[in-house]
């Protein structure tokens, strides 16, 4: 028996006694099972034949499919779009469909939308002028689709009911399992200012040239997606749920006014009808450059185009397959510029299009950052499919799209921008670039689970973030490392710490929580970012998530097909910390509650003797033992003598058994952990010893599993502890830190260090 | 006006379907009888305000804050919008400087030497002045309780019995 066991022994003889003086008085009623560790059953959807237990679709999953041909016009002098679309829609799933529902997005920009009474206000004593004129003297914007017809394949009317921003199309027929239906609607609505009147699309006005930059999306009837999951998905648009869309393939005809420059979803179809010859040939070089943008028109040239306003027109077509959604910028103000990246064995082009206005940051910065997103995004997920990806400029929106998307950083009047704006800018142009990816090819329903790609797709951002600050250093110089405002763990824990009655759940409807940013961004992206670095590692977590992302690719995965992914894939089970980070406003404060030490004594200790006491053992009765005795009560001072000098006993003990030759330890430290905090988390210990070496343990998470509130722990040393400290790295989101040290640190506060500062 | 910090904050809803106009503040009161209070504001809200109400016309860089040059402005910008009352008493605040975090400042103020009291009210019309729509979160601790509020236009007082 080696000494360790010896040490267990006395330890289970010493529970043992205790364990006998705890009679309980009561007996405790029946429980349920409230463990943190007991698995998902009842919040999770049943495994089935659509979506397997493992989180891939399963052998009977399927979606429905949209095609649209598309002809749209836009009106630059009225700041309208006109469109008629034929939508081909196939019924893929094995049930009979007896209507179809159509969203109507724009329908959100009505004159009576309910949504424009959803938000509570009450008066203001005082008004800024701007403020009331808006407020009282304006008519509200008179937006909203206005439908003009609505006919099937023969030109008939179909029966068609507008609920809010859903449209019901009656079918003349049962819409059977494995068939197609078409029909066609024809539309028009007015373009918003996005500037003023907010929205994820509009136009910008620049009063100076009387020109306009519009960014059109949401701009079309779309299929709502119908699936085993929610059936139709019709719950209406409020604002801040975003979309669930179906795949399918699209063919587009825009006319613009001819002197715009256009640029949208999918491939375009006419280059030689609306470029220039300078124009395909600049094109043609930049399909060969890889190192760095070259531009198709300059700004010198789209500062000679914005003087005119034509009254001719010009149609550029484009044709895209498998994309969920369809947008596209167009101004006589853009320039433009490309360059191509090598994405596996394919050259994508990375394409920004920007008014003058954006310069000199947007020709510094767009286009690079677009190609370095588009190399990190795939690397951690699946390679691009599309053949671009393109980065509009909007003075404050930052909006997604399949293959195109509008981003804000706007220079001062004067060309200078602080880093606030370069490092703002650079940030979402790499997120929603990264929309690409999630939710546009790995389609979630953002209506109910905005998290999904916003979470994901910001955690992924962050990678590429830091990333970039690496691969292109001078980008951030001086700085180190790029300033991510979210991902690192020490960033959440202040939205974490509020007041209760202001934090929802990550698993809530967008519509319904209390800040959207920190719930179904930040919170969830640094929940992913501590998955990978502190709960499951980086190679684990890299290939689960990989598998999660090929495995949904072009498809429709609900959140139990993440969740369920990441533990099929890694073999690490994380049912505690999806409950506890998903589906709860838990937050972590794990602290150290107490610390008592001991040495080794060849008499029985304080505790030893009150155990003999209460039970009447006298010390002659006691069969040989080694005894540990709390360094307080260490009144012959032999705490730091040699232990084996200390107990004959176990000195002669060794003597005669063959041990190992291990060094018998001079300390023992009994360390009591403490969690105020509902989240279950591992604890990561520093335990820094005099001689000024350190060691690091992390005690996974399961430590918590018999009992949620507090755990002890022994640990053996011939050095002396001289302080122990938690998540010393802050990696785990401790909300509380001033618990996190032994012996307690002062733990200045914010203020406290400010204060010292200043006052030298 | 730059709605910047909207978008920075609820991302890629930059469309800002709703307007976002929030200020934090901790009042903590410490065992060494004193009330420390850290606020947090957009530099772009701050600025804007601060400009409209001192008319400065040129363009106002961190450094310029963070330096001494407009301290004394800043203080008196903050005993005129942040109003704390001691039983029915006003209490000056003194600013000790302001930092810079990402698209935030942060500003300590303090009340030292607290004389003894029954009631606090804390009346923080921060930016009122600028937007209507402007809430100012109030976060209270004292003796390990915590208490929030939140203050907007009409309904701009907190009123606390300890």
């Amino acid at each position: 028996m080696n000494y360790k066991k010896i040490v267990l022994f006395v330890l289970g003889l010493l529970v043992s006694f205790s364990g006998l003086s705890q009679v309980p008085k009561e007996r405790n009623q029946e429980n349920i099972n409230v463990n943190k560790f007991r698995q998902l059953y009842q919040e999770f959807s049943s495994p089935n034949m659509f979506r397997t237990a493992s989180g891939a679709p399963g052998p009977a999953y399927y979606q429905q499919q949209a095609d649209y041909k598309m002809d749209i016009e836009l009106d630059d002098e009225n700041k309208r779009v006109y469109g008629s679309e034929t939508i081909t829609y196939t019924n893929n799933s094995p049930d009979n469909l007896e209507y179809l529902w159509v969203q109507l997005d724009q329908n959100i920009r009505k004159k009576d939308s309910p949504s424009l009474l959803i938000d509570e206000g009450g008066v203001s004593p005082a008004y800024a002028p701007s403020a009331f004129n808006k407020e009282f003297l304006t008519d509200p914007f008179d937006g909203g689709f206005n439908i003009e017809y609505v006919l099937d394949g023969n030109k008939k009317p179909l029966k068609h009911f507008v609920n809010q921003t859903m449209m019901r199309v009656d079918l003349p027929s049962v819409l059977k399992s494995g068939e197609s239906f078409s029909f066609s609607i024809k539309w028009w609505y007015n373009i918003q200012d996005h500037v003023n009147q907010d929205g994820r699309s509009g136009y910008e006005s620049f009063d100076k040239d009387g020109n306009r930059v519009y960014i059109i999306a949401q701009f079309f009837p779309r299929m709502a997606v119908y699936n085993e999951v929610e059936g139709w998905q019709n719950y209406q648009f409020w604002g801040d749920g975003e979309f669930a869309l179906p795949f399918g393939n699209y063919d587009v005809k825009i006319t613009v006014p001819s002197d715009h420059i256009l640029d949208a979803t999918g491939e375009l179809q006419n280059r030689k009808s609306v470029f220039s010859k300078e124009m395909i040939k600049r094109y043609n070089k930049a399909k060969k450059t890889y190192d760095k943008p070259v531009m198709i028109v300059t700004q010198a040239e789209a500062e000679e185009v914005e003087k005119g306003f034509s009254k001719k027109k010009k149609t550029w077509h484009f044709v895209a397959e498998n994309v969920r959604d369809f947008a596209f910028a167009t101004s006589r103000k853009f320039i433009w510029d490309m360059m191509a990246v090598k994405i596996g064995d394919k050259d994508v082009m990375a394409v920004s299009m920007y008014p003058k206005e954006g310069n000199p940051l947007w020709e510094d910065y767009s286009t690079v950052v677009v190609a370095e997103t588009l190399k990190t995004y795939s690397d951690y997920t699946f390679d691009y499919p599309y053949h671009k990806a393109i980065s509009v400029h909007a003075k404050q929106i930052g909006m997604e799209y399949p293959m195109i998307c509008f981003n804000f950083g706007r220079p001062n009047l004067d060309g200078s921008y602080s880093d606030d704006v370069k490092f703002g800018m650079i940030g979402v142009i790499i997120h929603e670039v990264g929309h690409n990816w999630f939710p546009m090819i790995v389609n979630n329903d953002e209506r109910q689970w905005a998290w999904m790609d916003e979470g994901i797709n910001t955690y992924v951002q962050y990678i590429t973030e830091q990333k970039l600050g690496k691969d292109i250093p001078e980008i951030i110089y001086p700085l180190e490392n790029f300033p991510s405002d979210r991902g690192p763990a020490s960033m959440i824990t202040r939205y974490m710490g509020v007041d209760q009655n202001f934090l929802a759940p990550i698993m809530s409807n967008p519509e319904n929580v209390y800040s959207l940013g920190p719930n179904a961004y930040g919170k969830p992206a640094t929940a992913l970012n501590i998955l990978r670095e502190t709960i499951m590692g980086k190679e684990l977590f890299d290939h689960a998530f990989k598998t999660y992302s090929k495995r949904w690719m072009f498809k429709h995965p609900s959140p139990e097909d993440f969740f369920r992914t990441m533990e099929d894939a890694s073999a690490v089970d994380l049912d505690w910390f999806w409950r506890g980070w998903f589906y709860t406003t838990d937050y972590v404060d794990i602290g150290i509650k107490d610390v008592k030490q001991y040495f080794i004594s060849s008499e029985p200790g304080e505790e030893m003797k009150k155990i003999m006491e209460e039970r009447g053992i006298p010390r002659n009765r006691l069969r040989p033992l080694v005894f540990l005795e709390n360094f307080e009560n260490d009144t012959n001072s032999i705490k730091d003598k040699d232990p084996l000098e200390n107990s004959k006993l176990l000195n002669n003990y060794l003597k005669e058994n063959e041990v190992s030759d291990k060094e018998v330890p001079k300390f023992f430290y009994e360390i009591i952990f403490e969690k105020p905090g509902g989240l279950v988390m591992p604890i990561i210990v520093d335990y820094e010893y005099e001689d000024g070496t350190t060691k690091r343990v992390t005690y996974p998470a399961q430590i918590w599993r018999k009992n949620d509130k507090e755990v002890k722990k022994l640990i053996t040393s011939n050095k002396k502890i001289i302080n122990i400290n938690l998540d010393p790295d802050l990696e785990t989101a401790d909300i509380d830190t001033s618990n996190n040290s032994w012996p307690k640190k002062k733990d200045e506060s914010e203020f406290d260090k400010f204060k010292s500062k200043v006052k030298g | 006006m730059n709605k910047l910090k909207l978008i920075l904050i609820v991302f890629c809803l930059g469309f800002s379907v709703h307007k976002y106009y929030v200020s934090t503040s901790l009042f903590n009161f410490t065992d060494s009888n004193s009330l420390q209070i850290t606020v947090r504001l957009f530099k772009d809200d701050f600025k804007e305000a601060f400009k409209k109400k001192y008319d400065i016309n040129d363009i106002l860089t961190d450094k310029m804050l963070i330096d001494s040059l407009y301290h004394n402005n800043i203080n008196n910008y903050f005993n005129s919008f942040l109003i704390v009352l001691l039983d029915d008493v006003k209490n000056k605040l003194n600013f000790l400087g302001l930092e810079n975090k990402n698209d935030m400042y942060v500003f300590y103020l303090e009340i030292e030497n607290l004389p003894n009291f029954n009631n606090l009210s804390i009346d923080n019309k921060l930016l009122f002045d600028i937007y209507s729509e402007q809430k100012n979160i109030i976060h209270v601790k004292k003796n390990g309780n915590k208490k929030s509020f939140i203050s907007r236009m009409n309904n701009s007082i907190l009123s606390l019995d300890i």
